[in-house]
């Protein structure tokens, strides 16, 4: 056995190993090192966990931990270390490119400007050839470049160096009218480029018919700080900012992002245009989940408990037929019920008008909203908990009830007394998981209101946001885009959820053997 | 047919918890020696160890110290499938999703051997255990005692040198369970391999081993054939672990007194006094003044006196007859004492009875060392 | 058997002793017919609520013009939206005065949507599957330093909203797509991948039922020579089946509903899941009831009959544990 199934294994580690080296050696190329040996490590774990027998059990685990650290663990880290930073749409580059974008910037410097050809080759290349406009023997001819009609060349590309040629010589190809130039849109891609003479000095395109000398505006000191080289001011980086700024404290170039320390913690706490609003979502995304879980089970407790009543009739249609909620996806659910309750025209407000005269506003009123919100997830949650509660009372012994029953009992007693105190601790648990779900129940309110109607005065905060959903455009909407404030939320709400998940791991332990 | 002797050698089993913490320790360092072809019967109230032996026998179970050697080879280190054993299982272990015949071939297919030999092994086996007809049904179509004999018929396939068996007549009705056990024993007899046999059922161990070895809390009590073990118990344990009903234990002193040496029963009320005649009065001189358990048997304490009886005054409490026999529960000094009694009487509540108690059958053991006293 | 009070003997007796009061109360019987007409019309009306939503969608979808679900029966018969979930040309007249028609054809057939999220979400539950299934087997069956931390851990750390992991995973994703083109942004495998990680409470659920199987069956195979992973793959699997099929629905409904991971992943058309192409049709300016309608009505169909069809396997799973998220 042993035999054979030693030299299998191998291959398949060899088929697996040698692509995963070669794509860590291509990360480490393109100067990820960190990253790539992140990887390399995680590959030398997987190679001695395949390969040795006293790891054995983790053969099991290494794939399952291995997702579960890269799209839980990493995300969670990763989440909690932005939450940190000064991560915003203003401050959004690593340091280091925005350092880069500021030593990009250049000014027009000197008076000396050049005529231009290009020189058509094949394959879409081009020479330029510079000519100074004062000093006609002054001559420069390029590489032949790619230029492709209309496209903007990225800023990242390199600047091209052209060398002097001999007065009266012409490169190859069939020069170009200017006509020809602006008619196929050529100067497009030539304003992005940079080219350099051989004294170092850059020339770009200035509008359409010539070139002119440009120069890099900063200087990078050893310090660290620049200087200006049109005025002479000195430029430093502002961690705190995340800007660099000059003498007089302006900002100049992009922000970076940058650590900030708890900055965002005490925002939450103490900016009362974050506070104000972060409270109230608060404490609706607490009420939302309690009346959820409360509304979700009374429900579904009361159906369980006459379902299961044996004198009616059809109990097995009605059961099936009262699990669709479940069984239809919740997205759909979410979007048809948006429908059915549009303020002007849904199906809700059409009875609702048509029986009593009413229609309340569920869309502009901040409490016709939550109460359309609650209402809703009791239609989508209230089967879950039947399905536990039918399942929680057939375990319960009938003769428990002809106990009572002779004892005087009935129906109301026997629910209150009995079923209740039976079901209510192996049910705890779930009541708990349910409320943590609901806590962060996205779906639904981002569905069905996105959080509106819009708090007054609370900036991007709606009435029936979520803990979750506030965070979600916090970050992504584009209002917002303020991933350091979204991300330090996003660990408050992780940690009050966490702590319930782990209460409930103590409590519910006693009952689940691990 | 290869040797299937197995010895077991200053065996210890201490249990970790996940961090590899001792937790506890359920088989203290024993030895232990079955011959090649015997029947050894491993019993003992549960948690005594004696499962948790035969699974380290079977390989399921890592060897804390000690050793076992299957056919004078040490098999500490052996997988299961290299020790030449078979094991049956308490809950049978049948595979649901497999037919009977895949059940009964898994292991042969494992280990690669030829189809034809799989087909026919697996027929002539089934034959033999009257599983024949159902080769292609499943498990859960089968009654318990056929699940059994499939879960037998697994183990024979294998052809081991050692078959091991975990209490696998528990899951059994009463009628089932006497049926299976001749049938374990007759397939003894044909096969004559070593058996290793687990169980808590004193009658199951009488009546199936060749000898039996009598485990309490990790330790062995004593291993002897069925009758030395009914006849002469070693210890206080055994004495009252084997015999059904058990053996009437009594908690006393040996006194002197001025008609000779005397048991007397310790308690509040007035216990028994026995006056002790020879062979046991001997035993009981090296130990006047000093505790003692004494023990007699039902079967003898009977309404006929012997040469060697001594006379007991007590009254029925109640009366058990079972046809042939009958048990008498009597009240005598500040217990009961249990006799079986040749059942021709019909005996009432309160009747008075003279209860004749066979010196010569009396077992005195120490009370601190709750050895037997010789 | 929660109304065993009906079914009282003494209660009875007792009235038909009570001459005084006996004209005034009903019978027995009486008395759990009007029980019995007051439960059935209870049950009606929750079945209303449960089933109108339902019936107005299949409503709007045939109606013309694009209306919020409001009619049990459609005024106007109309197959255009049907047509255009279907990728069928259809002709629209533009300008009722003129009689000016076009022809209708989406760039990219809804139904796509429905088949994209099939294939995602089939995907991702088998790899659900393999990966907590492996992950349960060594749970249940081998002792290994902080097995019972890392199994607490993995709930807990897994309570941490996928939502707001998003920045991270637009990184990995972008990060991941440099070096291996399908892997990275806008495709499908890329959101299949980052679907992998939630698997913690579904290990759970498999362990628990693993926990419920007796471990002689795996020592009878192993004596009988099996390897620890043949006896996982050739006896635990095959006798774990009704567990692999409930995480697998749950997981399958579960990913068939996600929204926001996908809609941030996803960004072109024609790689959209159903739950991001749905809410497509309905932008804030212009609601497209019509479109959604038959989209919805087509895509929730079949996975609803599934569903039921495979109801008794999941409720027997929830009960067991775990929540549908």
């Amino acid at each position: 056995m042993s035999l054979t199934t030693l030299p299998v294994r191998q291959v398949l580690m060899a088929l697996v190993l040698l692509p995963a080296l070669y794509l860590d050696f291509a990360i480490y190329q393109a100067g990820n090192v960190w990253i790539a040996l992140a990887f390399l490590i995680v590959i030398a774990f997987g190679a001695y966990i395949y390969l040795r027998r006293e790891a054995y059990p983790f053969r099991y685990l290494f794939p399952g931990f291995l997702g579960f650290g890269l799209f839980v663990i990493f995300p969670l880290v990763y989440t909690v270390c932005i939450g940190f930073m000064k991560y915003s749409s203003q401050n959004l580059l690593p340091y280091d490119r925005a350092l880069e974008l500021l030593l990009q910037e250049t000014y027009l410097s000197g008076d000396v400007s050049y005529h231009y050809q290009l020189f058509a080759q094949d394959a879409g290349k081009y020479i330029l050839v510079l000519q100074d406009m004062k000093d006609p023997g002054r001559r420069f001819a390029s590489e032949p470049i790619d230029l492709k009609a209309g496209q903007q060349s990225g800023a990242s590309e390199s600047v091209t160096p052209v060398t002097p040629i001999a007065p009266g010589t012409q490169p190859p190809g069939k020069p170009l009218e200017m006509a020809q130039v602006t008619r196929e849109k050529l100067f497009i891609p030539m304003r992005g480029r940079q080219f350099s003479l051989p004294d170092k000095t850059i020339v770009t395109l200035e509008g359409l018919a010539r070139f002119a000398a440009r120069q890099r505006l900063y200087t990078l000191n050893p310090d660290g700080t620049l200087t200006n080289r049109r005025d002479g001011s000195i430029v430093h980086a502002d961690p705190q900012q995340g800007y660099f700024v000059n003498q007089k404290g302006e900002k100049v170039g992009v922000g970076f992002r940058t650590f900030t320390g708890f900055d965002n913690y005490v925002r939450i706490l103490s900016d009362p245009r974050i506070q104000g609003p972060f409270l109230r979502i608060f404490l609706w995304t607490v009420a939302f989940s309690i009346f959820s879980v409360l509304g979700t089970f009374a429900t579904g407790l009361l159906l369980a408990v006459v379902l299961e009543w044996k004198e009616i009739q059809c109990r097995k249609i009605y059961r099936t037929l009262l699990i669709l909620p479940y069984a239809v996806p919740a997205v759909l659910s979410i979007l048809i019920f948006k429908g059915l309750f549009n303020q002007e025209f849904g199906a809700v407000n059409a009875f609702l008008r048509g029986i009593f005269h009413f229609a309340p506003e569920w869309e502009t009123n901040p409490w016709g909203a939550r109460a359309m919100i609650l209402l809703v997830n009791i239609w989508l949650g209230y089967p879950y908990m039947m399905l536990i509660c039918t399942g929680m009372l057939q375990s319960i012994p009938s003769t428990i009830y002809e106990a009572s029953a002779i004892d005087g009992s009935n129906a109301l007693v026997d629910l209150f007394k009995i079923t209740l105190p039976l079901i209510l601790p192996p049910l705890f648990p779930i009541l708990i998981s349910s409320f943590a779900f609901n806590f962060n129940n996205f779906n639904l309110v981002y569905l069905l209101t996105a959080g509106g109607p819009k708090m007054v005065g609370g900036g991007i905060a709606g009435e029936t946001d979520l803990l979750v959903t506030y965070t979600f455009n916090l970050a992504f909407r584009d209002s917002g885009t303020n991933y350091g404030l979204a991300s330090a939320i996003a660990t408050i709400l992780f940690i009050m959820v966490g702590v319930l998940a782990w209460a409930n791991l103590r409590i519910g332990g006693r009952n689940v053997k691990m | 047919m290869s040797d299937g002797s197995v010895e077991i050698k200053d065996l210890v089993k201490t249990y970790v918890d996940d961090r590899g913490r001792p937790t506890f320790t359920a088989v203290k360092k024993i030895n232990l020696l079955i011959q090649n072809g015997e029947f050894m019967v491993l019993v003992g109230p549960s948690g005594c160890g004696k499962t948790t032996t035969l699974r380290m026998v079977a390989g399921l179970e890592k060897i804390t110290s000690g050793t076992i050697s299957i056919g004078g080879r040490v098999v500490n280190d052996l997988e299961p499938k290299d020790r030449g054993i078979a094991m049956v299982f308490q809950n049978y272990a049948l595979y649901p999703h497999m037919t009977i015949f895949n059940n009964m071939a898994f292991g042969l297919q494992l280990a690669k051997k030829k189809k034809d030999f799989i087909t026919e092994t697996v027929g002539r086996t089934s034959k033999a255990l009257g599983l024949d007809k159902m080769l292609e049904r499943k498990p859960q179509a089968l009654s318990g005692g056929q699940r059994q004999r499939v879960a037998l018929g697994r183990a024979i396939v294998r052809n081991p040198t050692v078959f091991l068996f975990d209490e696998p007549l528990s899951n059994l009705d009463a009628k089932m369970r006497v049926q299976m056990r001749s049938e374990i024993s007759r397939l003894h007899g044909q096969l004559g391999s070593t058996m290793i046999y687990v169980t808590h059922d004193q009658v199951e161990a009488m009546t199936m081993g060749d000898r039996i070895c009598v485990m309490r809390d990790g330790n062995i009590m004593q291993v002897a054939d069925p009758i030395t073990l009914y006849r002469k118990p070693e210890n206080v344990f055994v004495a009252g672990f084997i015999g059904s009903p058990p053996m009437n234990l009594l908690k006393g002193k040996i006194e002197q007194r001025p008609e000779g040496l005397v048991f007397t029963e310790m308690g509040e009320k007035a216990g028994l006094t026995i006056p002790l005649k020879p062979p046991v009065a001997d035993l009981a001189s090296r130990y006047v003044g000093k505790n003692i358990i004494f023990g007699i048997r039902p079967e003898h304490i009977t309404e006929e006196c012997t040469a060697t009886c001594v006379p007991v005054e007590s009254s029925v409490d109640i009366a058990e007859p079972m046809g042939s026999e009958s048990l008498v529960y009597l009240k005598a000094g500040t217990g009961t004492l249990i006799s079986r009694i040749h059942g021709e009487h019909i005996y009432h509540m309160g009747q008075p009875i003279t209860a004749n108690i066979n010196m010569e059958k009396v077992h005195l053991f120490d009370t601190e060392t709750e050895k037997v006293i010789r | 058997m929660a109304f065993p009070s009906l079914k009282t003997e003494p209660a009875r007796v007792s009235n038909l002793r009570d001459r005084s009061t006996r004209r005034h109360r009903l019978t027995h019987e009486q008395r759990l017919l009007i029980r019995k007409v007051l439960a059935h019309a209870f049950l009606l009306s929750f079945l209303a609520i449960v089933l109108v939503p339902f019936i107005m969608v299949v409503s709007a979808s045939f109606r013309q013009g694009n209306f919020a679900p409001s009619r049990l029966l459609p005024d106007k018969v109309s197959l255009d939206h049907w047509k255009y979930v279907l990728g069928i040309p259809y002709t629209e007249v533009v300008n009722p005065a003129t009689g000016e028609t076009r022809v209708v054809k989406p760039v990219v057939p809804p139904l796509l949507w429905f088949w994209n999220s099939i294939k995602v979400s089939c995907l991702s539950s088998a790899g659900i599957i393999l990966l907590s299934g492996t992950a349960a087997y060594a749970f249940s069956r081998f002792k290994f330093k902080f097995r019972t931390p890392i199994l607490s851990s993995l709930l807990i750390l897994q309570m941490f909203p996928m939502v707001l992991a998003l920045v991270a995973f637009y990184v990995i994703l972008d990060f991941t797509g440099t070096y291996v083109k399908w892997l990275g942004l806008n495709t499908q495998a890329g959101l299949i991948m980052v679907y992998l990680g939630g698997i913690s409470s579904y290990i759970w659920m498999i362990k628990g039922y693993f926990d419920t199987i007796p471990a002689s069956m795996e020592e009878s195979a192993r004596i009988d020579g099996a390897s620890p992973f043949q006896t996982f793959v050739r006896i635990l699997l095959p006798v774990s089946i009704p567990i692999f099929a409930v995480v697998f629905i749950l997981s399958f409904i579960g990913y068939m509903s996600e929204y926001p991971v996908a809609s941030v992943v996803l960004q072109t058309g024609n790689n959209w899941t159903l739950a991001v192409g749905a809410n497509s049709f309905l932008y804030e300016q212009e609601k497209l009831w019509g479109r959604f309608a038959a989209l919805a009505v087509l895509s929730g169909v079949p996975i609803t009959v599934v569903f039921m069809l495979c109801q008794r396997f999941v409720i027997g799973g929830l009960t067991s544990g775990g929540i549908k998220e």
